[in-house]
């Protein structure tokens, strides 16, 4: 237990230190235009990749928990959730062979005759957006199937009975009903996307430059108080989020109790 | 008969959307294992011929082997580390009522919210000070830091469901608190402790950003290892080695699965 509380002092600690002893840091930071496009293209890649993630999840949680079949529901979590058991690298390096220009993808694309001559897709943006949200997807369905697991399917039916169709009952029933679940999906897919560093890295090659990597290169070219001023800013985002969504989901918490009563 | 038909159409749509994004996620992971039999000298598709080099090539490049001993050490150690702190942690939490338990609780769970590279450059700037930079050890206690939240949420769940008074009739049966604990508890938490050890392990065994910067070249792990690979060469040797782990990952699984079979899915199906 001790370990645990001075690993967390030590933790703050770490970044503390370094902020008194360079203050300038911040200055360079703040007043330099290339660090602000760094920061720009991470939070724009981070919140498509969040966007795209949890749609796509969305239904993929909904068609998982709809399975009667208890055996087809065990073998499509075990899919689903069998990328965890890989290594990030190993995922990223998959999406590599896949888009490069000898890939499979671009092979397909030029035999169905779609486009002429391969689509960049690796060493640029669309690649690492893929790769994103392919590691980021079983994080987004596992707190959405959880909630609409979780979901009393008494209520549905009390819908239905009540003369509801399909679509009103997903609109005014399950859907508000799951948000909790769609909140914490977002809060993690952002989270996770705003501070990647093993994709951009390996699908970017270089060319897609996103805040952890540039702090990565800093540290490794031993600018450690410009690292710390970037870990402390990528650490403020991330509180920011969990605490603003953290506050959303107590209002929708609030909202319910107060709708039934 | 008309509602029926009204939903159908939905139905599969659904599932054609569902088998769509499981071939999504399982794209790449088939494609490394594709890859590692293709004969030609780069990333190919369709593969040129079947081969086998590319897995001769992984097991002649000695660093490979010793990056894959220094993971299993330090997974093997903060998966031990991680077990008996969370398995402690939980149990206080569980039979125990006490102030500043909540605080505990955040800040064993503060790990997931921190961006992984942030954490990774303050444990760098904290070793470097106290002199744990480069070591094993080190790697050992951060990666624990990492799984600790998993196996404190699954071990407290199991705990809450283990009988309490159970220990108490063998203890007062005459068993001393070792014996009762070895005897009565431990078989009815095994299975937890089996399904949260395994996932420490991987999560320490695929760790990559906070890693990077912890340890000196000689002692890379694994991740870190394919990691600088991918970027300097482009061939079939990391898909023969991903392929590999691939491989050992499902035949553990296999090996377990007679015990996650209960427990996990029960666990997955109703957590929270």
């Amino acid at each position: 237990m001790w370990l645990l509380f001075s690993n967390s002092a030590y933790h703050f600690n770490g970044i503390k230190i370094e902020r008194l002893v360079t203050f300038e840091a911040y200055r360079d930071f703040f007043t330099d235009p290339f660090y602000w496009d760094v920061l720009k293209r991470t939070l724009s890649l981070a919140t498509i990749a969040t966007t795209v993630t949890t749609t796509i999840s969305y239904p993929v949680a909904y068609a998982i928990s709809r399975l009667q079949s208890q055996r087809l529901k065990i073998l499509f979590y075990i899919l689903i959730f069998s990328p965890l058991l890989t290594s990030i690298v190993t995922r990223a390096f998959g999406w590599m062979i896949l888009l490069g220009g000898n890939g499979f993808i671009n092979y397909a694309l030029m035999q169905t005759g779609l486009v002429n001559e391969p689509v960049r897709m690796i060493y640029d943006v669309k690649g690492v957006m893929i790769a994103m949200v392919h590691i980021q997807l079983p994080f987004a369905v596992f707190p959405i199937i959880s909630v609409l697991n979780q979901m009393n399917p008494a209520i549905k039916e009390a819908a239905s009975d009540l003369g509801g169709n399909r679509w009103d009952i997903f609109r005014r029933v399950t859907w508000p009903l799951s948000l909790p679940g769609v909140i914490v999906a977002l809060q993690i897919t952002f989270i996770q996307t705003v501070s990647a560093f093993v994709a951009p890295s390996l699908l970017g090659g270089g060319r897609v430059l996103v805040f952890p990597r540039l702090i990565y290169d800093n540290i490794t070219s031993l600018n450690w108080p410009m690292a710390s001023v970037q870990a402390v800013i990528l650490l403020a985002i991330s509180l920011t989020i969990l605490f603003v969504s953290n506050r959303i989901s107590l209002l929708l918490y609030q909202g319910h109790r107060k709708a039934n009563i | 008969m008309r509602r029926r038909w009204a939903l159908d159409p939905f139905s599969f749509f659904l599932a054609t959307g569902l088998v769509l994004a499981t071939l999504f996620v399982l794209a790449p992971i088939v494609f490394v294992i594709l890859n590692s039999f293709n004969a030609a000298e780069f990333n190919v598709f369709p593969p040129q011929g079947f081969s086998l080099r590319w897995y001769k090539l992984v097991f002649n490049e000695p660093d490979f082997g010793k990056a894959f001993i220094n993971s299993m050490i330090v997974g093997i150690g903060s998966m031990s580390l991680s077990l008996i702190v969370g398995t402690s942690v939980a149990w206080t939490f569980v039979r125990y009522l006490y102030s500043g338990q909540s605080l505990i609780r955040s800040f064993i769970f503060a790990p997931i919210t921190v961006p992984r590279i942030g954490l990774g450059m303050a444990v760098f700037l904290l070793y470097i000070r106290v002199g744990l930079y480069g070591g094993r050890f080190g790697l050992i206690l951060v990666h624990s830091l990492l799984s600790l939240p998993f196996v404190v949420s699954v071990m407290t769940a199991v705990l809450y469901s283990s009988d309490p008074a159970l220990e108490d009739a063998a203890q007062d049966l005459g068993a001393t608190k070792l014996q009762s604990f070895l005897k009565v508890t431990l078989p009815q938490i095994s299975t937890g402790l089996i399904v949260s050890g395994l996932f420490a392990f991987i999560i320490s065994f695929d760790e990559l950003v906070t890693s990077i910067f912890l340890v000196r070249p000689e002692n890379n792990t694994l991740p870190i290892k394919m990691f600088l690979y991918v970027q300097e060469f482009q061939n079939p040797t990391l898909a023969a080695l991903a392929s590999i782990l691939i491989f050992g990952t499902i035949l553990i699984v296999i090996v377990l699965y007679p015990t996650l079979k209960s427990q996990e899915a029960r666990m997955l199906l109703s957590r929270r």
